[in-house]
């Protein structure tokens, strides 16, 4: 094969993933059928099943991966300016909230099917998010913490922001640097010191 | 007779599956007829499947706050909830089965009673907090909805933690729960 059909392959699954965005903004998920993703990516059925051979299951899993992908880049711009631990975590808090509050699809799942999200979101699925978020956000942190603690503080993050995705608080909004900074110093630094304090008994 | 034909339903998903489980089937199940099952529930399986969500959703909740009531410190009371709660959600067949083949049956019960878990999580461990140090009000509010976030998040996924090993749910209970708590400051 070569380098150039492997270009196209590539580009035709980016083309794929964009265009399942785009129908999922749209329509939400149920909506969504793999010939709406073909003609919204201008492609034939043929070469979308050429470039995900498990269809549908398949489409929707390069959607997340890459949407995955996205969110975490976008956490690391945020913080790489920052320069001690609590600026880090209030980068990635509010950076992550605001891209995930920004993001069409995600929205109207939200509204229209969160089974579709809490499927991602809670249960075996969620562990994978956590893992993979998770481990990104530690790497971030490894600048600052401990690889042990990274990877703790890491996991926590994550849950606090899909806690706050899947159930909104009156008192406290993440994309605002403020919001993430109260939670931030009301609990996970808190849990940090803990960490490092010497235990008693 | 409600819950029996619940109870009935959720056997017959047990057994069938959520798509090929039908009306005669949990008559069968529920040991009645099919026109008292109508009478319960005249919007038939659609409304029966519903009901059964919520039903099974309150349920799991209730024997969750009996498992951990006997709890008197604020330790004891996350660890037990934990643990049963993570316990009771697995051997939920029922549960497992719907969230394979039918997840969008959990929506309109997530959807109406998502927040209301949170809260009633964040209510239950209220005096808790208190007992543990927490004694100004808003404080508590503010670590009440915490502690009961996190909670739900390691309920449903576990992450690096078995929470079937009572030193593992101590460990991540002490020094990683509680401990984003802080206790002593103003």
């Amino acid at each position: 094969m070569s380098a150039g059909s492997d270009t196209s392959a590539a580009s035709t699954r980016e083309r794929v993933v964009a265009a399942t965005l785009r129908c999922l903004a749209a329509h939400g998920l149920r909506h969504t059928t793999v010939d709406d993703v073909a003609i919204e990516a201008g492609i034939s059925r043929a070469t979308l099943y050429r470039a995900f051979p498990g269809g549908r299951d398949t489409i929707v899993a390069a959607v997340v991966d890459a949407e995955l992908e996205q969110l975490t880049s976008t956490i690391e711009r945020a913080v790489a300016g920052s320069d001690d631990v609590r600026g880090a975590l209030v980068s990635a808090i509010s950076a992550a909230a605001v891209w995930l509050t920004a993001n069409e699809a995600i929205a109207t799942l939200m509204f229209d099917e969160p089974a579709v999200l809490l499927t991602h979101l809670e249960f075996e699925r969620m562990d994978r998010t956590l893992a993979i978020a998770g481990s990104r956000l530690a790497r971030l942190l490894s600048r600052h913490l401990d690889p042990e603690t990274a990877g703790r503080v890491g996991e926590w993050v994550t849950r606090l922001v899909v806690s706050y995705l899947l159930f909104p608080s009156d008192e406290i909004d993440l994309c605002d640097p403020a919001g993430a900074g109260i939670l931030v110093d009301r609990h996970v630094l808190a849990a940090l010191d803990a960490l490092h304090a010497p235990v008693a008994g | 007779m409600r819950e029996r034909i619940l109870e009935g339903t959720s056997r017959a998903i047990c057994v069938s599956g959520v798509r090929h489980t039908s009306l005669t089937e949990i008559a069968r199940e529920s040991a009645c007829s099919r026109a008292t099952i109508y009478r319960h529930f005249p919007g038939g399986r659609d409304e029966l499947l519903d009901a059964l969500v919520d039903f099974e959703h309150r349920r799991f909740f209730v024997r969750l706050a009996q498992a951990v009531e006997s709890a008197t410190t604020l330790e004891e009371v996350v660890e037990r909830g934990l643990m049963v709660a993570h316990r009771a959600l697995i051997e939920l067949e029922v549960l497992q089965i719907v969230l394979r083949e039918q997840p969008e049956l959990l929506e309109p019960t997530l959807v109406r009673a998502s927040q209301p878990t949170l809260r009633l999580i964040a209510d239950f461990l209220t005096p808790y907090l208190e007992a543990h140090g927490v004694l100004d009000e808003a404080t508590r509010a503010a670590h009440a909805d915490y502690l009961a976030r996190m909670v739900l998040s390691y309920i449903s996924a576990p992450g690096r933690f078995d929470l079937t090993d009572p030193d593992q749910v101590r460990e991540l209970v002490r020094c990683e729960l509680l401990a984003g708590l802080q206790v002593h400051a103003a």
